[in-house]
């Protein structure tokens, strides 16, 4: 394999979406290439980023408020769908204008009670920005993941390796003297490290105690018996 | 008035300011219910902090001789049929710790080795560990993760005998 044929794979290398034979061939290209390996690089720390700032933004929401918002509704909501949505509006605004009225005094500045303005009540105001900011996130996740050098098809996305739809969040690796491959398998919500000892020989490797090295990117290879 | 009142120190005068704020005392009852609230978040964090985790061990021996599926990992036979390859499985080991964070749980691993736990911290329903595995004076692994409580995590890949080593790791608060 070389450059061309690792650009045009690369995208589906970090999904995880090779089969055995070609992952190991591809992971035995990138892993030895200082061009391929930074290319996976800076897509494992745009993965990161884009984790990072989704977690953050699902941090800050306060999502008691949902189901506080929810509950009344459904417990005033008649059946039919269009009578529902403007008994919301009008149950909506008239908690919107009594809560202005309290922390405003006079309440000026709120639609007349009966039109269509008062169905911006406070709370559904925070939870729509939120929401549209949820959304702005992930909208520039599929963006940028779908964004690269060689990429000629569209690669569906994968949860990222430190998102919590895995139940391990790696933070540092170190693995002297050893080769290791990590995968998991989102149907179990199982993480696996697997270490090939590259040298046996006892005292060979680093002795115990050393400082660890920064996190380490692991080399995907691949042991016999093992399912990629 | 009102305001000269709240001065003297007297109890406050409950007549609104403004239309709308209703009970002027009831500030009182919020900074208690605010400084209660502070403390717990401050204290909470050191209180996680001395929860005792169980740390779970197991061996398993994996090799492609015969076709073996020990009984006692009947629970686990989806996740090493569906992650591995090999055709036999024989629990070597099985082993449970209790300790605090930041305390070291040891094991021996058949084949010299030896597996170090150390739990750091308990946050958000998820458990952070330090895990080094040992080949006698050699560090074949030293890894930080976070896993969530009652999660577990696979290592693989030293050799024993004609087969591999996996352990799993599991952690859960008490």
């Amino acid at each position: 394999m070389n450059c061309r044929d690792a650009a045009r794979l690369i995208d589906y290398f970090f999904d995880g979406e090779l089969d055995g034979r070609v992952m190991r061939d591809a992971a035995l290209h990138i892993t030895r290439c200082a061009s391929c390996e930074s290319e996976l690089h800076d897509r494992e720390r745009v993965q990161g980023l884009l984790a990072e700032s989704i977690h953050r933004e699902l941090d800050e929401m306060d999502l008691s408020v949902i189901w506080t918002a929810v509950d009344r509704e459904l417990a005033l909501a008649p059946t039919d769908r269009n009578r529902s949505r403007f008994a919301t509006a009008e149950v909506a605004g008239a908690e919107s204008w009594s809560a202005d009225e309290e922390w405003n005094g006079a309440g000026s500045a709120v639609t007349a009670p009966g039109t269509f303005g008062r169905r911006w009540s406070p709370v559904w105001s925070s939870l729509t920005v939120a929401g549209l900011a949820l959304a702005a996130s992930i909208l520039v996740a599929v963006m940028m993941l779908g964004y690269g050098p060689g990429k000629e098809q569209t690669a569906s996305i994968s949860p990222p390796p430190h998102a919590s739809a895995n139940q391990v969040r790696i933070e540092s690796m170190d693995y002297p003297g050893s080769s290791v491959a990590m995968w998991s398998e989102p149907e179990d919500d199982t993480m696996v490290i697997w270490i090939e000892d590259d040298d046996p020989t006892p005292g060979a490797g680093v002795p115990v105690g050393a400082a660890p090295s920064p996190a380490a990117k692991p080399a995907p290879v691949r042991m016999p018996g093992v399912r990629p | 008035m009102a305001g000269v009142t709240r001065l003297t120190g007297t109890t406050p005068d409950v007549t609104p300011l403004r239309r709308g704020r209703r009970v002027a005392g009831r500030p009182k009852v919020a900074s208690v219910l605010l400084l209660g609230l502070a403390g717990v978040l401050v204290f909470a964090p050191a209180a996680r902090a001395g929860d005792r985790v169980i740390i779970q061990m197991g061996t398993v021996r994996a090799t492609n001789t015969g076709a073996y599926f020990d009984d006692q990992l009947a629970s686990m036979r989806r996740q090493f049929q569906n992650l591995f390859h090999f055709t036999s499985y024989q629990l070597l080991k099985e082993e449970n710790r209790s300790v605090g964070c930041g305390d070291l749980a040891g094991f021996d691993v058949p084949g010299g080795r030896y597996l170090q736990v150390v739990p750091k911290s308990v946050n958000d329903d998820r458990v952070s560990l330090n895990v080094r595995l040992l080949q006698e004076s050699r560090l074949l692994i030293n890894t930080d993760f976070t896993l969530r409580n009652r999660g577990t995590i696979l290592v693989g890949g030293p050799r024993d005998q004609e087969g591999v080593l996996i352990i799993w790791i599991g952690a859960r608060t008490e």
